[in-house]
């Protein structure tokens, strides 16, 4: 094992495109009709490919925004975290989307759901230790080699923390990214979820995953959960993204150049007035880092 | 029915439809009622199920086959055959 | 602890009553931290977010049901469902298939013998409007079949499409429950209800079906030949008009492709 960390992909990282507008939305079915009509300024849209499967309506509505917007596939199901290979059909069906749609990026989570048969639906936590990351290794190497290209993998919320963790998760990350070529999905609210979560400083996080790495940034919303006199923050997706997740971002943007940046919203659908006005907070954010550093030259 | 008569009834019909069949002079058809205009929800997502409503009255949604009850409350009440009467423990028999 | 096995464990508390995942918990206490919130506490959020998010799935697919039995008594029975079936696939609108035979065999639904085939038809329509595109045979795809061949030729139905067979009338049920009508339909009789669900382009339709028509469609289904389809429905309906059925069919886009046996 103790040659694992030491091994580093041939592959060559992967570099972002350039879009007018660097954020992103995620594309979700209340608003097919509303994006069509009006074609919002949005840089591109993010979709999660299971939606997608087989065909019809979904579909058809897809290729109409997609002849408008990049497109991002951003998946929750290839359980890349789960100690058996990726499922062979799952790859099949998300690489004939990958086909018709050509996305500029595919993505799934550092994390597992299925287990034998069963796959559970989210986003389950995993041990940051050298058993995980073989594992992962194997089937990202799987994924990246079926599809042909490289992906992204997203750090995850979770609520619940390993004993025998033998890294930290950015270290974790890091490493993934390393010896697969893979590159980094990082998900600011993620990160602000897990320190809350686990007694962590958010900062030392942003400060030690590596830059090199980031394809994309992901933000959302949370909710917080009283438990006794204490709380767990859980990652629903389900409202605005949170102001101190806002200064968490204007931080780690200072450390990366006009980076890809995503809004997330996946359930309790707001107007598509509220996803635009959130990506225009992003933007006004990314936009300041660019003035202050054409300032400070 | 042997089989050249069943072979003149097969060809007889195939050579009927040639004669102007096809989806695009139909318009709405008798009886054919067309759902789903609408655009359904997507089934998949990466949000988690909010905790802090989840939990609230979740004793009751949880469902172990022994210890649930719970009354159907719907346009069923309106069938015929339609229940309103609690279902609990008991009525649960040996059926798992 | 292995990898695997955390996994399977992990799972298994996923899958069980909430009443059961405090005790499950304890099997844990060796490799979860446990600090100022405890590992039960923690093992019941991802419980409640697997359970959760898989039962709106169900509720989601079931919009009739819903309205027929409320939200809380469907919800539960489909906590229950998800406990005993997991999906099998991360594509969850393949999800909740098994759903009408669950509620058929569940004592909780035994006063509403209708429930079933309500879930039938509803797993009918979610299927057709996510079913892949399959292209529909035209009236020249028929043509090009050689004439000594067609006898012996099979034809596929769209892959969006089902048969149902109901003694329940399934469409005035819907009709109610979609509020089109107040009036509840007499559910003293048998409706032999016979219907087609299947899609045309972006439309989810609902055809009623007579009954030589749903049997000839059904022998189709079975991969019988044309000529053995058309045979055997004649014998059990004498007026059966194949004729009339094929042009039907093809103006309905029913059949995918035809293969040739010979």
């Amino acid at each position: 094992m103790a040659d694992l960390i030491d091994k580093t992909s041939q592959l060559i990282p992967l570099d972002p495109p350039v879009f007018d507008n660097p954020v992103g939305l995620g594309l979700r079915a209340p608003h097919y009709e509303e994006i069509l009509e009006t074609k919002p300024d949005i840089g591109w849209f993010e979709v999660h490919p299971e939606n997608y499967f087989g065909g019809g309506i979904h579909r058809h509505y897809l290729g109409k925004i997609r002849e408008h917007y990049p497109l991002s596939l951003h998946a929750v199901g290839l359980s890349l975290g789960a100690d058996q290979p990726v499922d062979t059909e799952h790859l099949r069906q998300f690489k004939e989307l990958i086909d018709i749609f050509e996305p500029f990026i595919v993505s799934d989570h550092v994390s597992w759901s299925a287990s034998g048969n069963a796959h559970l639906n989210d986003l389950l936590p995993l041990p940051y230790n050298r058993e995980t990351l073989e594992r992962l290794r194997r089937n990202i190497e799987q994924t990246q080699e079926y599809f042909g290209r490289q992906i992204i993998v997203e750090n995850p919320s979770t609520y619940i923390a390993f004993k025998d963790n033998e890294m930290s998760e950015f270290e974790f990350m890091n490493l993934l990214a390393k010896i697969t070529g893979c590159g980094i999905l990082l998900d600011v609210n993620n990160i602000y979820v897990q320190s809350h979560n686990h007694g962590l400083d958010p900062y030392e996080y942003i400060d030690g995953v590596n830059k090199n790495a980031i394809f994309e940034i992901h933000l959302a919303g949370h909710t917080e959960k009283t438990i006794g006199d204490h709380s767990l923050l859980i990652d629903t997706h389900n409202k605005e993204v949170k102001d101190d997740v806002w200064d968490l971002y204007a931080y780690t943007i200072k450390q990366l150049d006009k980076p890809l940046t995503l809004i997330e919203w996946d359930q309790d659908f707001p107007p598509l007035e509220t996803l635009l006005s959130e990506a225009s907070r992003a933007r006004k954010i990314l936009d300041l880092e660019q003035e202050e550093r054409h300032a400070a030259e | 029915m042997n089989k050249k008569t069943l072979n003149t009834l097969l060809v007889g019909a195939v050579a009927a439809t040639a004669l102007g069949a096809s989806a695009a002079q139909a318009g709405p058809a008798e009886g054919n009622e067309k759902c789903y205009g609408v655009v359904k929800a997507g089934m998949n997502g990466c949000g988690a199920a909010d905790g802090s409503h989840g939990c609230a009255g979740m004793a009751t949604e949880d469902a172990s086959g022994v210890e649930w009850v719970s009354v159907p409350k719907g346009l069923c009440e309106k069938l015929a055959h339609g229940s309103t009467t609690p279902v609990t423990a008991e009525d649960h028999g040996e059926e798992h | 602890m292995p990898l695997n096995e955390f996994q399977k464990d992990f799972k298994g508390i996923m899958l069980r009553p909430l009443s059961q995942v405090d005790e499950a918990a304890s099997q844990f206490k060796d490799n979860f931290v446990n600090d100022h919130i405890p590992v039960n506490e923690r093992l019941k959020i991802y419980h409640n977010n697997v359970l959760g998010s898989l039962s709106k799935n169900i509720l989601t697919t079931y919009p009739l049901l819903e309205a027929l039995v409320g939200e809380n008594f469907l919800k539960t029975l489909a906590r229950e469902f998800v406990m005993e079936n997991p999906p099998q696939s991360a594509c969850l609108h393949y999800y909740g298939e098994e759903f009408d035979i669950f509620l058929k065999k569940h004592a909780s639904t035994q006063s509403m013998p209708y429930l079933s085939d309500v879930a039938t038809l509803e797993w009918a329509l979610h299927k057709a409007y996510h079913a892949a595109d399959d292209s529909p045979m035209s009236t020249d795809d028929f043509s090009a079949i050689e004439p000594d061949s067609l006898a012996d030729t099979t034809l596929t139905l769209r892959g969006s499409l089902s048969l149902i067979a109901s003694p329940y009338p399934l469409q005035a049920i819907r009709d109610m429950c979609l509020k089109k009508t107040e009036d509840a339909p007499d559910m003293t009789i048998d409706h032999n209800t016979r219907i087609m669900v299947w899609r045309q382009k972006l439309e989810v339709n609902i055809l009623p079906l007579e009954d030589d028509e749903f049997m000839m469609l059904s022998e189709i289904k079975k991969d019988k030949s044309l000529g053995e389809a058309v045979e055997n429905t004649l014998n059990a309906y004498p007026d059966f008009d194949f004729a009339a059925f094929l042009k039907k069919n093809i103006i309905f886009e029913t059949f995918s492709k035809a293969h040739s046996n010979n």
